[in-house]
C-alpha cells in the first residue's frame, strides 16, 4: 500500500511539472514564449505560421500581464522569448539582465470605444462623458499609465466609474452595456469587432504604447528565439500586426 | 475508552497534505517585507480598501442573515422534488467558478439584462456602486450560511418546537424565543463563513461591479490590481486577508465546538 | 376543567381510538408498545390529524378530517419521557415560557413560575440552567412549566420512565399532588403510577381502547391480559388497618410500608408482591411472620425453567412463579386449593 502511494504520489508529481513548459525537460524543438495578454490573438497566429515555416518545432505561449510575466522570469521561470507591452517592465527585464537586446516591434495607441450604436452619446474624451459611465485602466498597469498621461496632455479630467487592471475587462464592460464608454487600445477596440463603436481620440497617437521583445538570456534554444523574434519584426510579423490594429515601425 | 488505532502509514499522506496546505501560506508570509509591511498597509489605497472590504463583508453579512435565515428554516422543513430543487439552487452558487457567478449576475442585474434595467426605471441603478459589491458578495456567501443552518436544524433531535406549541407559543414566538436562539450558534458560524467567503469575493465583483478605488476595490481586488506593478504590497495585502481568514476560521471551528457541548 | 372526547381513527396508524376523559379526572392509558398510545395523546395535541371522527376538548371541536386547530391555541400541554427543558432558559424563565407566549410581562410570568416551582419542590433550582439538572428535577420542573400555562388537559408521555427508582417514586408523588382534580391523559407502563396517580385506566391495544374503567376496580380484577402482565408484580387492592392491608374477606396483608407513599389506616391501599417471593403449600405452614393466603390455581404458564401459577386469593389475582418439580410434587393443575405463603419483608405497602 505505501508503494503504491508513493507511486501514486510521483505520477501526481510528474503530470502537475508537464503542464509548466520547462526547458529542461522540453525537447530540443520546443519554444516558450512569454507574451503580453494584449498580444494572444497576434502571437497565436504568428505561432502557427512560425510552427509551418520551421518544421518540428513547437511554440508554446504563455499569456499574462507584462509585469507578472517579469516577475516570473526573475524567479528563474524557463522561457525563450519575452514580449512585453510597455517599455518600463523590459527595462526593468533588461536592468536584470533577463533579456538580451529587446527591440521594438509594435506600437499601440488608446481609442474610445462605446456600445453599439452609442446609446449614451458620447462623441469623444470630452464634456459628453459628463455624467456618463466611464470605465480605464488603473493607474497602475500600462493601459492606464496611458490614458492618464493621453488625458492631461488633452487637459480633461476623466470621472471613471471603474479603474479596471485588465484592459480586456474595460473592453468587456463596454461590450455588455454595463458602461456607457471605455479606453482601451486600438487593437482591443479591433477585436471587439462589431460589439462596439470606435470613436477616434484626438492627438491618440502622442501618446504610444511600446511593444518589445527579446531573447530570454540563458536561453537553451537562442537560435530559435532569434528567429522567432525575426519571425515577428519581418514581414509575416508586420502584417498579422498590422491587421490587428498595431502600428508597426 | 481506546479506539483500534489507525493504519501508521495513512500519517506519510497526512503530513504531506498539511504541508501542500500550509507551505504556500508560510513562503507568503517568509516574502512579506516586514520591514515596512505597516507602510504597506498604510497607503490610502489600502486602506481605502480595507475599509470598503469590512462594509460591504458586513452589509452582505446582514443581507445573507436577512434572506439566508428564512431560507434555511423553511429549506429544513421542507421535502420532496421542489425542496431539492431549492437546495441545489441554495447551494450551486458555492461551486460555481467565480467569474462565472459575476457573468450570470451581469446578464440577471446588468443595465441590459431584463430585471437590471427594470430596475434603472425605478431609479436603482447598481452598475459600478458599492451595492454591486454587496450584491456580488452576498450571491456568492448566502449558501454558506444557508447550508449551516439548515444543517443545524435538521440535526436538532429534541422536539423542542413542539414543546413550544404545546405551551401556547405561536409559530413566530417559537421562531425568535425557541428556534433562534436554539440555532445562534449555528448561524453564528455560519455567518463568519459567509463573512469569510464574502471578503475572499473577486470574480463576481470584478465582472459585475467593477472595480474604483473606495466604492468597488475590495482588498481582493486591489490586490489584483497592485500585483502587477508592486509585489510586495499585493503579499502584505495578502498576508492581511490571510490573517482575517484565520480568525474567521478559528471562530467557526469555536462556535462548532461550542455548539457540540451544549447538546 | 374541560372532558376530553376522543372518537376518531387515523388511517395511517390502524388506530380507531375512543376514549372519554371525564372532566377532572387522570386517566392512565396502558398497553403494549406499539398499541397506540402516543397517536392518542398526539391526537388530542394537534400533532396528528383524525382521517376519520373528532377530538373535543369541553364544548370545543379540536380536530376532524377538515379542521386541526393549531396546538398552541389548544391548551393542551404535552409532557414527554425527555423532559425537553429549553437548554438556552434557566429553569425559572423555562417555566415562566408559557405565561410569557400567553402575553404576560416579563415580571408576571416569573412571578407565576416561582409559585409553579414551589408546587413541585423545586424553587430553588430557579437560577439553574437546564442541563444542571438531575432526571428527577428536571421532570418536575417540566411539570411546572406544563401547569404554568393553565392547561385544559394535560398529556403525559411516560414521564417517569428513565427514573431512577427513588426519584420515580419522588415524581410519582408531585404527579399524584399537583394532577388532582385536572383532566390529564398519562401513558405509562408503570403499574404504580396508574395506582399513585390516575383515578382512571385505558388499555390500548392494537389501535384500539379495549377497556376502561376506574383503576381500583380493574385493578384489582383485571380483565385485559395486558393489566395483569402490566407488572411482573402482583398488587392487591384493599384497605391500611394497623399498618397492614386488610383484602377482601378479611385477610391480612403484613408487609413493609413504603417510605414515599406510606400506607394509611383506613385509606386505600396497595400490596406489592412479587411472583418469585410467593411459595405454593398444600398445607398451611407455621413459623415466622409470613402473610399465609387460600388460594386456588386458575391458570398454569410454564415460562422456561419455572412455571407461573395464576392464583385467585379473596377474587383477586395472584401471581407466584415455581420450579416445575415443584408444580409436579403437588401435584398443581386448575382448581387445586393451595396455601400462598410470601414473607412479610417482601411485600410492599403502598398507600395514597
Amino acid at each position: 500500500m505505501l508503494r503504491t502511494l508513493a507511486v501514486t504520489g510521483v505520477l501526481a508529481l510528474l503530470c502537475a511539472c508537464s503542464v509548466t513548459p520547462t526547458a529542461s525537460s522540453a525537447p530540443p524543438s520546443e519554444l516558450v514564449v512569454f507574451a503580453a495578454a494584449s498580444l494572444k490573438d497576434t502571437y497565436s497566429a504568428l505561432g502557427r505560421t512560425f510552427e509551418a515555416g520551421h518544421p518540428g518545432v513547437k511554440v508554446r505561449f504563455s499569456f499574462d500581464g507584462s509585469s507578472i510575466l517579469e516577475e516570473q522570469l526573475a524567479q528563474g521561470a524557463p522561457a525563450d522569448v519575452f514580449a512585453a507591452a510597455d517599455r518600463a517592465t523590459m527595462d526593468k527585464a533588461l536592468a536584470a539582465s533577463l533579456v538580451v537586446k529587446p527591440v521594438l516591434f509594435a506600437t499601440n495607441t488608446l481609442t474610445l470605444i462605446v456600445p453599439k450604436g452609442n446609446p449614451a452619446g458620447v462623441t469623444g474624451l470630452d464634456a459628453s462623458l459628463h455624467g456618463k459611465k466611464l470605465v480605464v485602466c488603473a493607474a497602475g498597469v500600462p493601459c492606464g499609465s496611458a490614458t492618464a498621461k493621453l488625458a492631461g496632455l488633452l487637459g480633461v479630467t476623466l470621472a471613471p466609474v471603474s479603474e479596471e487592471t485588465k484592459v480586456t475587462d474595460v473592453r468587456a464592460k463596454v461590450e455588455t452595456g454595463q458602461a456607457d464608454a471605455g479606453v482601451v487600445y486600438v487593437t482591443d477596440a479591433k477585436a471587439a469587432g462589431s460589439t462596439v463603436d470606435t470613436i477616434p481620440i484626438r492627438d491618440a497617437d502622442r501618446v504610444r504604447n511600446d511593444y518589445l521583445l527579446g531573447p530570454v538570456a540563458g536561453s537553451r534554444h537562442s537560435d530559435l528565439a532569434n528567429a522567432f523574434v525575426a519571425w515577428v519584426t519581418g514581414p509575416e510579423g508586420r502584417t498579422t500586426l498590422a491587421a490587428a490594429g498595431f502600428v508597426t515601425p | 475508552m481506546i479506539r483500534p488505532p489507525l493504519p501508521r502509514w495513512l500519517a506519510v499522506p497526512a503530513v504531506v497534505a498539511t504541508a501542500f496546505l500550509a507551505v504556500p501560506l508560510l513562503a507568503m508570509v517568509v516574502r512579506v517585507p516586514w520591514s515596512w509591511f505597516l507602510a504597506l498597509l498604510t497607503t490610502t489605497s489600502a486602506v481605502d480598501a480595507f475599509w470598503l472590504s469590512l462594509r460591504t463583508c458586513t452589509a452582505s453579512t446582514l443581507l445573507c442573515l436577512v434572506l439566508g435565515l428564512p431560507l434555511a428554516m423553511v429549506l429544513a422543513r421542507s421535502h420532496g422534488r421542489l425542496a431539492t430543487v431549492g437546495r441545489v439552487l441554495a447551494t450551486l452558487p458555492m461551486v460555481l467558478p467565480p467569474v462565472v457567478a459575476g457573468l450570470a449576475l451581469l446578464v440577471a442585474l446588468g443595465r441590459r439584462a431584463w430585471l437590471g434595467s427594470r430596475l434603472s426605471l425605478l431609479g436603482v441603478d447598481l452598475a459600478f456602486t458599492t451595492g454591486a459589491v454587496v450584491v456580488a458578495q452576498t450571491f456568492v456567501a448566502m449558501p454558506y450560511l444557508v447550508v449551516a443552518v439548515e444543517g443545524a436544524l435538521r440535526v436538532a433531535q429534541d422536539d423542542f418546537d413542539v414543546v413550544a406549541a404545546t405551551l401556547g407559543a405561536s409559530p413566530t414566538t417559537v421562531l425568535w424565543r425557541v428556534t433562534l436562539p436554539l440555532t445562534a450558534p449555528a448561524i453564528a458560524s455560519g455567518a463568519a463563513l459567509a463573512f469569510a467567503r464574502a471578503l475572499g469575493e473577486f470574480g463576481a465583483t470584478l465582472t459585475f461591479a467593477g472595480s474604483l478605488q473606495g466604492t468597488t476595490r475590495t482588498l481582493p481586488l486591489e490586490v489584483y490590481l497592485i500585483r502587477e506593478s508592486d509585489t510586495d504590497a499585493a503579499l502584505a495585502l495578502s498576508v492581511v486577508l490571510v490573517a482575517v481568514a484565520v480568525v474567521l476560521v478559528a471562530v467557526t471551528a469555536a462556535l462548532g465546538r461550542s455548539w457540540g457541548t451544549r447538546r | 376543567m374541560s372532558a376530553i372526547v376522543v372518537a376518531a381513527s387515523v388511517a395511517g396508524r390502524g388506530a380507531v381510538l375512543d376514549l372519554s376523559v371525564p372532566a377532572g379526572s387522570v386517566t392512565a392509558v396502558v398497553g403494549p408498545n406499539g398499541a397506540g398510545k402516543t397517536s392518542l395523546l398526539h391526537l388530542v395535541a394537534g400533532l396528528l390529524a383524525p382521517t376519520d371522527g373528532e377530538v373535543r376538548v369541553g364544548d370545543e371541536i379540536l380536530s376532524n378530517p377538515r379542521r386541526v386547530v393549531p396546538t398552541h391555541l389548544r391548551r393542551v400541554a404535552l409532557l414527554t419521557q425527555r423532559s425537553a427543558l429549553f437548554p438556552h432558559l434557566s429553569v425559572l424563565d423555562n417555566v415562566a415560557f408559557a405565561p410569557q407566549a400567553a402575553g404576560a410581562r416579563r415580571e408576571a410570568a416569573r412571578e407565576r413560575a416561582m409559585t409553579e416551582l414551589r408546587g413541585v419542590g423545586c424553587e430553588a433550582l430557579a437560577g439553574r440552567a437546564a442541563h444542571q439538572l438531575s432526571g428527577g428535577q428536571a421532570q418536575r420542573v417540566a411539570i411546572a412549566r406544563a401547569l404554568a400555562g393553565d392547561p385544559l388537559v394535560v398529556l403525559l408521555d411516560e414521564p417517569t420512565a428513565g427514573l431512577d427508582v427513588a426519584s420515580a417514586a419522588e415524581l410519582r408523588t408531585v404527579l399524584a399532588e399537583r394532577l388532582r382534580g385536572r383532566t390529564s391523559l398519562l401513558v405509562t407502563h408503570e403499574a404504580l403510577d396508574l395506582w399513585t396517580i390516575a383515578d382512571r385506566v385505558a388499555v390500548v391495544e392494537g389501535g384500539r381502547v379495549v377497556e376502561t374503567g376506574v383503576t381500583d376496580e380493574l385493578l384489582a380484577r383485571p380483565t385485559s391480559p395486558f393489566l395483569a402482565h402490566l407488572s411482573g408484580i402482583t398488587l392487591l387492592t384493599g384497605v391500611g388497618r394497623d399498618g397492614e392491608l386488610e383484602i377482601a374477606g378479611g385477610l391480612r396483608i403484613q408487609g413493609l410500608s413504603d417510605a414515599v407513599q406510606p400506607l394509611h389506616d383506613a385509606r386505600p391501599g396497595l400490596a406489592g408482591i412479587p411472583p418469585e417471593a410467593v411459595s405454593l403449600h398444600l398445607e398451611p405452614p407455621g413459623g415466622s411472620p409470613r402473610n399465609v393466603l387460600p388460594a386456588v390455581v386458575k391458570v398454569l404458564e410454564p415460562r422456561g425453567p419455572v412455571v407461573r401459577v395464576r392464583l385467585d386469593v379473596a377474587g383477586q389475582q395472584v401471581a407466584a412463579d415455581v420450579t416445575s418439580r415443584s408444580v409436579a410434587r403437588l401435584g398443581l393443575a386448575p382448581g387445586t386449593a393451595v396455601w400462598a405463603v410470601v414473607k412479610a419483608v417482601q411485600v410492599r405497602l403502598y398507600g395514597r
